[in-house]
């Protein structure tokens, strides 16, 4: 019964804990997007000069900002954006990484040390700059910001998902796959990915809020969305300037950005206990 | 009779999981003596571990005690206050652990972890407690102390490891040693010294000693009193003659037939069914499900402890004091089945004893055979010439260092005629893995050649290398590692018709024909391997080797990781698949107890190289080489007594 007596009854409730309000900030955040592309109670570019910096009100609830555009429309119709930037720079960063994991992990020797080494040095680039780097051969933009974030994060998905393939590779199962004769390309798509997904998925819901904090800073910097569109962070970025007189303008997309990183964390963070107690009722 | 030393009275230990409470340990009550060694048996997940962890107040933080007190020199354990607690453990009572590997720190000498312990708690100063370590590794038969004491854990084998632990434990000069598995995770003549070791250090300090084991052979080696356990309950408790010699419960019985004897070829009989983890509460005997003697009464009421005679020998069966209730049903149907097969088994074991006769009478055939006159039917399925497999390691980056070559196998040949089985048997280390991995063309070779249906397997073209994978197939030690836990029992198992593009519904038909064949049914097609026990995954593997109809099936170590009562099914449904489908087994093991009950030919294998090979027979009972004799010498086994007749083992 000692694998009973593994699970730590505390550790099971904070998961529930971290699942359940992680959940729910993401669900909120990306129903706010989505709300974002139907609805926002004044069109996000609409000026109006009377009522410039103002506090919030029953008209505007999270006040206006420096044109008098209504902050909730815009964090409303700019949440997209910024949603996009996180789920879109992690894909891309799997897209790049999963493969390159697979083939290192699974066949190791010469090909993986280079790889590695070469991957290494990639990671000791903090993932800004390298961002940054990306972005000065390919030009500011949405898109541009997506493309770069998403390469600059598929190092530390090489890094996560090639400790999880060189362990599943170590199992009887990916013998015996070899032993009946099965394709490389099968073994690492058809035995070895289904038995990592446990990572992929939790490293993956915390990139989201990387590349969502990353994708505004790039904004902030004038590198992603490209005004008068507004994002979290371009109007971040617009705001900070105006901050000696009012700070109402920040606070809307500041709640915004922190609110889905702590979401999408939280649901990582959840998700990896709940995996791994899972995992180690198993083993047990 | 003096005082125990630890009394455990009706202690009730439950977990709680997902809200409910699952009963581990039930109304257990057991004392322990001073100067005795209680061996406490059964299958994994009897509460055996949880008991001792009670004893040690280490109960995980889910666990309730429902009912009961565990008394050590007046305190209550389990109410005891963390003072007392730190005064009493270590000190008084002290465990020891089944895997070492885990339980020493990888980061500290030896020897600085159990100075730690006499300087911490028992107030040493450094210059004593470095004299007292290298006195505690010397009495635990380690060679050179202050050579051990400054290593660190990887640098000692595992046997080396747990008498560490040993001396670690008897640092404290505890009154009480409670022994967790202490010899399962290690090899066959490791244990041996290990349990010697015990043996000799209980006749020494004379302290009490709680060996816990699902292994009935190894209980029986050091144990004055044997308790036996299932589902929680105390099955059957007394002396250890008595309980081996009158067993009187239908378990207990089941448990002794389960033990492979290497004395005889006669296979162990496992116990069907698996233990039941649902929350039973008491309305019936636990055993119910598995008893080939369940009567009505046992259905409608859970049976107390009988007493049965005055050695304090006691059972939990309404029929214990009725062996012959539990030993000689006839009418019973299942029983009835029992018996045909057991005389199938025997008759099978007989054809195959005159064979190895007939071979020995006739080497100069065999000879001039395997020089390739004509294919008769003595014609290997798989005849190995000079393999030897070298490993290269330590070559650094891009191979760029000065690599050390680690030869793994040593000129090894052998040969496989259909139908048979043929044992390698070695320590770990000795290669036979490496070996195995080897002719199913996992490893590269180095030299020689292996030559299967008449072909030499490394130089096969893409097709007939299909051909071959198709044909030998493997089946591993532990069968949580050889199924992806992310796929279902019906996709494992159709993998390989599907890689060898068997249409559709002819492979649903050969899949559930299969999983039949390996006693399982369609329910469990849509399972995880996760809803599985040891046994069942084990029948899941064997049904994916088996699926693809081979010749030769490489079996590594395939009951190792197994209870002894599920690793005597599983040998029994090996012998039933050789049969039905004709296929031969190349078995890696290092249990001869185990090899004996099924092998037709054995080959002894140490550091890479054949040590000795033959005739299992003579192998058995002629080795002529010293290390097959000290193999032989160390499987533990049931002491020799004349052996109750039950349908089990009669």
């Amino acid at each position: 019964m000692s694998d009973l007596a593994a699970v730590p009854a505390a550790q099971a409730a904070r998961a529930n804990l971290y699942l359940v309000f992680g959940a729910s900030l993401t669900a909120l955040a990306i129903a706010v997007a989505l709300l974002g592309l139907a609805y926002s109670p004044y069109a996000p570019a609409k000026v109006d000069l009377l009522h410039r910096l103002a506090p919030p009100s029953l008209a505007h609830l999270l006040g206006t900002d420096r044109f008098g555009r209504d902050v909730l429309s815009r964090v409303l119709a700019g949440g997209w954006r910024s949603i996009t930037l996180g789920f879109g720079a992690t894909a891309l960063g799997l897209a790049i990484g999963l493969p390159i994991a697979l083939l290192t992990g699974f066949y190791r020797g010469r090909l993986d040390q280079v790889v590695m080494r070469f991957v290494d040095a990639l990671l000791s680039i903090p993932t800004l700059v390298f961002a940054l780097l990306v972005i000065v051969g390919l030009g500011p933009g949405l898109v541009q910001a997506v493309l770069a974030l998403g390469v600059a994060a598929s190092p530390k998905f090489v890094r996560i998902v090639r400790s999880a393939v060189l362990e599943a590779a170590g199992h009887d199962y990916v013998t015996a796959a070899r032993a009946r004769g099965e394709s490389a390309l099968y073994i690492q798509y058809g035995e070895i990915l289904p038995a990592v997904w446990a990572p992929i998925i939790v490293e993956g819901s915390i990139n989201v809020g990387f590349a969502l904090v990353g994708g505004a800073a790039l904004s902030y910097l004038g590198l992603g969305t490209q005004p008068p569109h507004a994002d979290w962070g371009v109007m971040i970025n617009e705001a900070q300037k105006y901050i000696s007189v009012s700070f109402w303008p920040l606070l809307g997309p500041a709640i915004a950005i922190c609110a889905s990183v702590i979401g999408f964390n939280l649901l990582g963070e959840g998700l990896r206990d709940r995996l791994h107690l899972q995992r180690s009722l198993r083993d047990a | 009779m003096p005082d125990p030393l630890i009394e455990i009275r009706n202690l009730t230990v439950s977990f709680a999981v997902g809200g409910v409470l699952l009963p581990a340990v039930k109304e257990l009550t057991l004392t322990l003596q001073p100067n005795e060694v209680v061996g406490l048996v059964g299958e994994s997940g009897s509460g055996k571990s949880t008991a001792l962890l009670a004893v040690m107040n280490y109960l995980p933080g889910n666990a309730v005690v429902e009912t009961g007190s565990i008394v050590h020199d007046g305190v209550d354990l389990l109410r005891a206050d963390r003072a007392t607690l730190d005064r009493i453990r270590g000190r008084r009572i002290a465990m020891i652990y089944q895997d070492p590997t885990t339980a020493l720190n990888p980061a500290m000498t030896v020897g600085a972890q159990i100075a730690e312990v006499l300087t911490r708690h028992l107030g040493m100063d450094g210059e004593r407690a470095r004299g007292r370590t290298h006195e505690l590794l010397g009495l635990v038969q380690l060679d050179d102390p202050p050579r051990i004491a400054a290593a660190f854990a990887h640098q000692l084998s595992g046997g080396m490891q747990q008498r560490v632990m040993i001396a670690m434990a008897l640092s404290g000069e505890p009154d009480v040693l409670l022994m967790d598995e202490p010899t399962t995770a290690l090899d066959v003549i490791v244990q041996a010294h290990v349990l010697e070791l015990v043996r000799s250090l209980h006749r020494q300090i004379r302290s009490s000693i709680v060996f816990v084991s699902h292994n009935l052979a190894a209980v029986a080696q050091l144990a004055d009193r044997i308790g036996v356990l299932y589902a929680g309950e105390l099955m059957e408790l007394g002396p250890a003659a008595q309980v081996l010699d009158h067993p009187s419960n239908p378990y207990t019985r089941g448990l002794i037939a389960a033990v492979p004897r290497i004395a005889t070829r006669r296979l162990p009989r496992g116990i069907p069914g698996t233990a039941s983890r649902e929350p039973l509460r008491f309305a019936h005997c636990v055993f119910l499900d598995r008893c080939a003697f369940a009567a009505d009464l046992c259905r409608s009421s859970r049976p107390a402890l009988v007493e049965l005679g005055a050695g304090g020998h006691v059972s939990r069966c309404h029929f214990a004091a009725e062996p012959s209730r539990i030993g000689a049903g006839l009418s019973d149907l299942a029983e009835r089945a029992d018996l045909a097969e057991r005389a199938d088994l025997a008759e099978r074991a007989d054809l195959a004893e005159r064979a190895d006769l007939v071979e020995r009478a006739e080497p100069a055939e065999r000879a001039m055979s395997a020089a390739g006159e004509g294919a008769d039917d003595a014609a290997p399925l798989l005849e190995v010439s000079g393999l030897s497999v070298e490993y290269r390691r330590g070559a650094g980056f891009l191979g760029l260092g000065r690599p050390h070559v680690v030869r793994a196998v040593r000129e090894v040949s052998l040969r496989l005629p259909r139908r048979r089985v043929l044992a390698v048997v070695g320590e770990s280390g000795s290669g036979k893995s490496t070996l195995a991995r080897a002719l199913l063309r996992l490893e590269p070779k180095t030299q020689g050649r292996i030559v299967f249906e008449g072909a030499d397997v490394h130089a096969l073209d893409a097709g007939h290398l299909r051909a071959y994978r198709r044909r030998a197939q493997i089946v591993f030690q532990n069968p949580t590692s050889s199924l992806n836990p992310r796929k279902r029992v019906a996709d494992i198992v159709a993998r390989p018709l599907v890689l060898h593009g068997v249409a559709r519904d002819d492979r649903r038909r050969r899949v559930i024909a299969t999983l039949r064949a390996v006693g399982l049914t369609e329910a469990y097609l849509g399972r995880f391997p996760e809803q599985l026990s040891g046994g069942e995954k084990q029948r899941v593997a064997l049904a994916r080797a088996f699926v693809t109809e081979p010749l030769l099936v490489v079996l590594d170590e395939p009951t190792t990781a197994l209870d002894v009562s599920v690793q005597a099914t599983i040998l029994e449904l090996l012998l039933e698949q050789k049969e039905r489908t004709g296929c031969a087994y190349l078995l890696i093991s290092h249990d001869l107890a185990v090899v004996r009950q099924v092998a037709d030919q054995v080959m002894v294998m140490r550091d890479g190289e054949v040590c000795e090979s033959g005739a299992a027979e003579q192998i058995f009972t002629r080795p002529a080489h010293p290390y097959t004799r000290e193999l032989l010498a160390a499987v533990p086994d049931l002491p020799e007594r004349p052996r109750p007749e039950t349908p089990y083992n009669s």
